[in-house]
């Protein structure tokens, strides 16, 4: 059985489905394919205890203060989706004290104040209103420009970031925890901001220190979806149908048809064949799209760079606890608004911490806190800011993910341990929370399950060993992302086939970005009207 | 946002099923869920580990030879539902290995019914071929079009040597026809089981069900990939068709002005308009007391206001398995049985069981109704080929000795209750090959769906008061109300629950005959000839 569309994309992950939707509504007749049961990737929303919902993944959309052009484009509004503003990432550290952010700057600057004064000052002025126009600017040139708009974003960024403050303070050429340690007297305050770059899977060692500032003013007007992130994927599925286009469950590619260089459709597990007039797009990480190309269709250097492709050392696992009271934060005392702060994470004293976890996750070790505690990136108590996640009264901890390294390079002797020790990695991470916790008592616990980076790999195969951004940034950005050969969203030599995954710029995360600059580039490819 | 033409509160089969007839026939649709998923009963939810799909609500489909949507939207719903048909649906295994087969082919349950007893085999026989009449006449008709007033029903089926055959069952209860038909003690066992499997009490009279579960137990599909793939699949209708869904989006009210439904206040207080209509498919008590309010509603209340809920649930247990179990049986079907029911003997022991259920307790060795869906579809194990997913549901009180919270400490215990009877019926069921379980309370079936209140999956008892042209009530029973633009048609509407589509399609049937739109569906052949008959 053949079918014929213009377009076929492979994988209905975040970008997949921005892509495809994109392309719908410019009049394209549309085939995204996807392997699961359910579109999404990891907008995943799953109700695990029934009335206690959790996103196991993606939570915390960190560009929704720079209010991406998808919004308006797909008119995600019309389709149901609705944000609620949500602000707090922060540590909670040993000695049960906690920096994090509030809605409102004076008040974090407050806080801040109770660590160092000085620090508090130079954030005041790092975080003008007139430097947050421009990390925004830079952000914006940075996640929304397409290659054929601008050669380098990267420079033009520069070009908007040097006419910052940080500029001077946090050079291109330093690691972000030189110029944090140089910059700031309080080693919380030196903690805190570089943990929040981490988490935009930044990693120590990288000439990072010029992303410090203008990373953590994303997380100044963090969004979080109504009704939990799997309603983002809801809404852009709908989007396809909603302009003619067709999304398949359970019937991923296996093979992307090649015929004189050029790509011309897919055949699925099932059987079927399906021809694309225009193009076909893959959401998948290199190694998965090659092995649908098949090494003989590119030249060996293709096959070489697909190889090398290097993945983070740092995973990611998810805990979901469903609560009949939330308990309070030992750093209450410290001060009573850590309770309504959201991503809030543990296991972090000083900056030493990172070098320490990145040494244990490029040996293949769990890392651990000084005090035997697992680190947990993000623990929050969501529902507080989106009530539906919890039934009245009730309360889950979600998200919360532990730290682990990543498990193909940890090795199979590692995820053998891991698989067997499913229930005690989960008994470390609830006491490890509950050691953070004043009065959270075992028997408050309705439900509570882990999910571990090799249950990530397997519900996203994208996720090589777990790493949710689907590769380093280290060497891998830009138009360098996977590799300059397929730098640009092309997957050269083979006409017609195009990258729109997290492998891709700007790589992992909810950005409403790769899926968007490969549209863009497609348009500019092929003359597309419409949108 | 613009006002829709019609507005439909709530996103479980019927809802959906509106919506797609409704959206399909040219109006703008927005449907709104409380939930963050569609689908309410047409559930599935990866609640062990990542790979495996359970499906804690609908299972197995009954109606898939009958009902008109899976006619109507043959084409929209071909590329992504397959239904798969396993040749043993039901089998049952005594405690001694003796088997008893209910296969899709009437001649083959004859033939292991015959293992029992023969006449019990010439009886389900003759049952058979006289109730697939009388389903194929008269109940699958009745299904899909509204409610007509009993003294008229009872004067059309007079009319005929069907219909009279009909009418002498109805008021009986499950119990009765199978006590007065079958001699053997486990046939009866299963018989009892298939009339009363919706849950249902055994000693309800509520015969005019009996021939349908009867006939459609020979008839059960499920669907391949998991049954929520059956909520995705009408949605994309909705959505293909230039209509909504919200997820997320509890309604707080419904405004009636005037006597008039004219749109519909969130929880989360956006206000939404509706120009035409106004479908609410939750339950009774929700649509009428809470959403609207006594105050704005002319009609007697007395049934919505007294609504019975079901008297008990069920309790789940879903397990992740390394292999298919494997049954002491002196036979293979209860190993390739879509269900395979352990735990009682006779119709006695499962009356006992019923009662302790009955009296709020939990049964120290429950009986046992156990699926495993991936003996037929493997994809719904799709990340971890090889593995097995299970279902064990037993029935459950709401309050377990008065107390629904005291499931929540319980739930681990009943859990074992029914993996203990699982281990003895079966040769390789243990700590080996069942690699994960995870337990579902009739509390949790209540929290999961708020619409199924105290764990009424049927969205109210089946109960004579509460049935045919009495559910909700006399005025509603048609999906109109008293209150202009606004209809109903949910579970707790004629002709009920367990995923029978019926108020789904009869209230946008209702609908489009009130806006004068054109129906773009032609009338079920079985309602024609119903027509014919006389029975419409």
């Amino acid at each position: 059985m053949t079918a014929e569309f213009d377009a076929v994309v492979v994988g209905a992950g975040h970008n997949g489905l921005i892509l495809g939707a994109y392309l719908a509504k410019s009049g394209l007749s549309v085939l995204v394919c996807e392997n699961r049961w359910e579109v999404g990737g990891s907008m995943d929303t799953r109700e695990l205890f029934p009335g206690f919902k959790f996103n196991l993944h993606a939570t915390y959309n960190v560009v929704h203060g720079l209010n991406p052009p998808v919004y308006r484009d797909l008119e995600l509004e019309k389709f149901g989706l609705r944000w609620k503003p949500c602000t707090g990432w922060g540590v909670v550290f040993g000695d049960n004290r906690a920096l994090f952010y509030y809605p409102e700057l004076k008040h974090t600057l407050k806080l801040v104040e109770r660590f160092s004064q000085n620090d508090a000052r130079l954030i005041e002025r790092l975080f003008s209103k007139e430097n947050i126009e421009k990390y925004y600017q830079l952000a914006r040139t940075l996640f929304y420009t397409a290659p054929h708009e601008l050669e380098n974003p990267a420079s033009e960024a520069g070009r908007i970031y040097k006419t910052t403050e940080g500029y001077e303070r946090f050079p291109f050429d330093s690691t972000m925890m030189e110029a944090a340690e140089e910059n700031f007297e309080s080693p919380e305050v030196q903690t805190w901001l570089m943990r929040i770059v981490e988490a935009s899977m930044m990693e120590p060692s990288e000439s990072s220190a010029w992303t410090l500032m203008w990373i953590n003013s994303l997380y100044l007007n963090l969004g979080i979806a109504v009704g939990g992130t799997h309603s983002i994927a809801h809404v852009l599925a709908r989007v396809i149908q909603y302009y003619g286009g067709m999304i398949i469950e359970r019937d991923p590619a296996v093979e992307i048809l090649i015929e004189n260089e050029r790509a011309v459709g897919v055949r699925l597990k099932s059987g079927k064949t399906v021809r694309a007039r225009k193009l076909v797009a893959s959401n998948l990480n290199p190694s998965l799209t090659l092995e649908l190309i098949g090494e003989e269709n590119v030249p060996s250097e293709i096959v070489k760079k697909v190889k090398n492709y290097r993945y983070r050392y740092t995973s990611h696992g998810s805990i979901a606890i469903a609560l009949k009271r939330k308990p309070s934060w030992k750093a209450s005392e410290f001060t009573q608004d850590v309770n309504s702060a959201m991503g809030l994470s543990i296991g972090w004293e000083s900056p030493e911490n990172f070098v320490r976890m990145y040494e244990a996750h490029r040996k293949g070790e769990i890392y651990k806190d000084d005090n035997g505690f697992m680190a947990i990136e993000a623990v929050s108590f969501l529902n507080e800011v989106e009530p539906t996640l919890a039934p009245p009264g009730y309360h889950v901890i979600t998200p919360a993910w532990p730290y682990f390294p990543n498990t193909r390079y940890a090795g199979e002797k590692f995820i053998e341990y891991m698989e067997n020790n499913r229930q005690e990695l989960l008994e470390w991470a609830i006491e490890s929370i509950m050691d953070k916790m004043q009065d959270m008592k075992r028997d408050d616990i309705i439900g509570a399950t882990i999910y571990l980076p090799t249950d990530v790999e397997k519900k996203n195969p994208n996720m090589y060993g777990g790493d949710i951004n689907v590769g380093t940034f280290e060497g891998q950005s830009m138009w360098h992302r996977p590799f300059p050969e397929w730098g640009k969203y092309r997957a050269y030599p083979v006409e017609n086939l195009y990258l729109c995954g997290p492998s891709s710029h700007s790589g992992g995360g909810i950005k409403f970005s790769n899926g968007y600059l490969c549209y863009k580039t497609i348009k500019h490819d092929l003359g597309l009207g419409g949108v | 946002m613009n006002s829709p033409d019609v507005i439909i509160i709530g996103g479980g089969p019927n809802g959906l099923t509106s919506g797609a007839y409704l959206a399909k026939a040219g109006l703008d649709v927005l449907l709104l869920e409380s939930r963050h998923e569609i689908g309410g009963g047409l559930a599935g939810e990866e609640v062990t580990t990542t790979g495996l799909i359970h499906n804690p609500h609908a299972l197995y489909f009954l109606l898939v030879d009958y009902a008109p949507p899976y006619f109507d939207f043959n084409q929209e719903l071909a590329p992504f539902i397959k239904h798969i048909y396993p040749e043993v649906q039901i089998s049952m295994v005594r405690s001694d290995g003796k088997s008893l087969t209910l296969f899709s082919d009437p001649e083959k349950t004859a033939k292991s019914i015959e293992k029992f007893s023969r006449s019990d085999s010439e009886t389900y026989r003759k049952m058979y071929g006289e109730y697939l009449k009388i389903v194929e006449d008269i109940i699958i008709p009745y299904t899909f079009a509204p409610p007509i007033p009993p003294v008229e029903q009872m004067d059309l089926l007079s009319k005929t040597e069907t219909g009279q055959n009909f009418t002498e069952i109805t008021e009986m209860t499950p119990r009765e026809i199978v006590e007065e038909n079958f001699e053997d003690e486990l046939v009866k066992a299963l018989f009892l089981y298939v009339g009363t499997h919706p849950i249902l009490r055994y000693d309800e009279p509520l015969g005019y069900l009996f021939p349908l579960y009867f006939i459609v137990s020979h008839r059960m599909r499920i669907v391949e990939g998991g049954t929520h793939r059956l909520a995705s699949a009408l949605a994309k209708i909705i959505i293909r068709n230039g209509g909504m869904i919200h997820e997320a989006s509890e309604v707080a009210e419904i405004i009636v002005e005037d006597g008039v439904a004219k749109g519909v206040r969130l929880k989360d207080g956006r206000k939404i308009m509706a120009k035409k209509a106004i479908l609410s498919t939750v339950d009774p008590p929700q649509t009428f007391l809470k959403l609207i309010g006594e105050d704005k509603i002319d009609m007697d209340l007395s049934n919505i206001k007294n609504w019975e809920w079901e008297e008990f649930s069920f309790f789940s247990v879903h397990a992740d398995l390394t292999e298919p179990p494997v049954y002491r049986s002196d036979s293979s079907d209860p190993n390739r049985a879509l269900i395979t029911l352990i735990g009682y003997d006779s119709s006695e022991e499962y009356i006992t069981e019923m009662d302790a259920v009955l009296q709020g307790r939990f049964p120290e060795r429950p009986a046992c109704e156990v699926t495993c869906p991936t003996v037929f579809d493997p994809t719904q194990a799709y990340g971890q080929p090889g593995m097995h997913t299970l279902r064990i549901t037993s029935y459950a009180p709401f309050e377990l000795d008065g107390d629904a919270e005291k499931w929540d400490t319980f739930k681990n215990e009943a859990m074992d209750r029914c993996l203990s009877v699982l281990k003895d019926y079966t040769e390789n069921m243990n700590q080996d090959s069942i690699r994960y379980s995870y337990p579902q309370s009739p509390l949790d079936i209540e929290r999961r769906i708020p619409s199924m209140v105290k764990g009424s999956i049927k969205h109210g008892a089946y109960i004579p008061f509460q049935m045919g042209y009495m559910r909700p009530n006399t005025e509603c029973s048609g999906y109109r109300t008293p209150i202009k633009n606004l209809y109903v048609g949910g579970a707790g509407v004629y002709p009920g629950g367990w995923v029978s589509f019926g108020p789904g399609y009869n209230s946008a049937n209702a609908i489009l005959e009130d806006l004068g739109v054109e129906k773009w569906f032609s009338e079920p052949e079985f309602i024609k000839r119903a027509k014919e008959n006389g029975y419409l």
